[in-house]
């Protein structure tokens, strides 16, 4: 997080800026773009996955995934909307991601909601419906089966995902920090 | 990707099947109706051929391969989630493969089973058969009802509660994608 840390850079052309400052790789597979809504200086890399198509079945317009500002989706995560039958009928529910998410690489996530601050490490399978509290910390390869219930300031690890640690109370100006750090350092070569 | 150059797809879809413009189908392929492949799902009939049941959801990241000449074939209702790689010799009806299990060759799959989150299964003959000249024809049939789970893959059985209740939902699910995937992505004609 220090002055020094080395960039992260991309090819030239192979990410688009959004005025709102969201970087998103041409690789990215998006279905159903209009579903989907970017806070702003969210990175989408090469090779994830954006299911805005699943959405619910009634009419009208719906937002499927939504991010907040300063997001990470690593490469190769999958980030697709949980459903359920609902009075009888199947039905997807939203995505709600907030503000300083880092996902990181080939991550498959079914939650119901992400907090804000928010990391989740490497190779984790977020079930369906789970909802991770403000700044919680899930390991990298955990397993979150359906349903969990992360509280904030805590630390998340194996499969079936435990409560493994705590964290310090200083951890949300922490995560901020890294999230803007890392977002300043991905820019193109 | 040249390995598979020469590999021709041959694939014969029912016309109630919806399969993604987007996926990766190689070599002899069969789906029946019903059938809804999501975009970047990969179906590679390496060896022999490959039948898709009535009614199956396979999903992105998805993997089902058949590298054996014989005919890979699956049941009817089986769910394939996110990012699970499949090798099985066959499979059976109302099937859940959750996301990122691995289902390796040498193995039967019966009905009603459940391969969690993150799962590895392999047959079990196939610790003792390692050092084998790959000539490996022992098979093992994971009976009905098994549910695989946990870090270590453990094996346990499903009482069977709620089972309605599941394949109630595996329906709606299944009819309600056929009505919504459609709509936002391009498929390819069948």
């Amino acid at each position: 997080m220090g002055a020094f840390d080395p960039l992260i850079t991309y090819e030239k052309g192979t990410y688009i800026e959004t005025d709102t400052g969201n970087k998103v790789s041409r690789k990215a597979t998006i279905t159903g773009a209009t579903n989907i809504i970017l806070g702003g200086k969210s990175i989408i890399q090469t090779g994830s996955i954006l299911r805005g198509d699943l959405r619910r079945s009634t009419a009208g317009q719906h937002v499927v995934i939504s991010m907040g500002r300063y997001c990470l989706i690593g490469e190769g995560s999958i980030i697709r909307p949980p459903g359920k039958l609902y009075k009888g009928a199947f039905t997807f529910y939203p995505v709600r991601i907030s503000d300083f998410v880092h996902i990181q690489p080939n991550c498959i996530i079914e939650a119901g909601q992400i907090g804000s601050g928010v990391e989740i490490g490497e190779n984790c399978i977020i079930g369906k419906f789970v909802i991770t509290k403000d700044l919680a910390v899930i390991l990298p390869n955990t397993v979150l089966p359906e349903g969990t219930v992360v509280p904030s300031m805590s630390v998340w690890g194996g499969n079936p995902g435990k409560l493994v640690d705590t964290l310090p109370e200083t951890y949300q100006e922490t995560m901020e920090a890294k999230c803007k750090s890392y977002y300043q350092r991905f820019r193109a070569s | 990707m040249s390995r598979q150059a020469g590999l021709s797809a041959k694939i014969t879809a029912h016309s109630t099947s919806i399969m993604c413009q987007d996926t990766d189908l190689k070599g002899d392929i069969t789906i029946s109706e019903g059938v809804v492949i999501h975009p970047k799902a990969t179906i590679l009939a390496l060896g022999g051929p490959i039948e898709v049941g009535k009614n199956c959801i396979i999903e992105e990241g998805a993997i089902i391969i058949n590298r054996s000449p014989n005919v890979l074939r699956i049941g009817e209702y089986n769910q394939f989630m996110v990012g699970c790689r499949i090798e099985a010799d066959s499979i059976g009806d109302w099937n859940t493969f959750q996301p990122r299990s691995t289902v390796s060759a040498g193995l039967v799959i019966s009905n009603h089973c459940t391969f969690s989150a993150g799962t590895t299964s392999f047959p079990a003959s196939s610790h003792t058969h390692e050092a084998s000249d790959g000539l490996q024809t022992e098979t093992e049939t994971i009976p009905p009802y098994t549910v695989v789970y946990g870090a270590n893959s453990d094996k346990r059985k499903w009482d069977g509660t709620n089972q309605l209740a599941e394949q109630n939902l595996r329906e709606k699910h299944i009819e309600y994608l056929r009505e919504i995937v459609p709509k936002y992505n391009r498929l390819r004609p069948t």
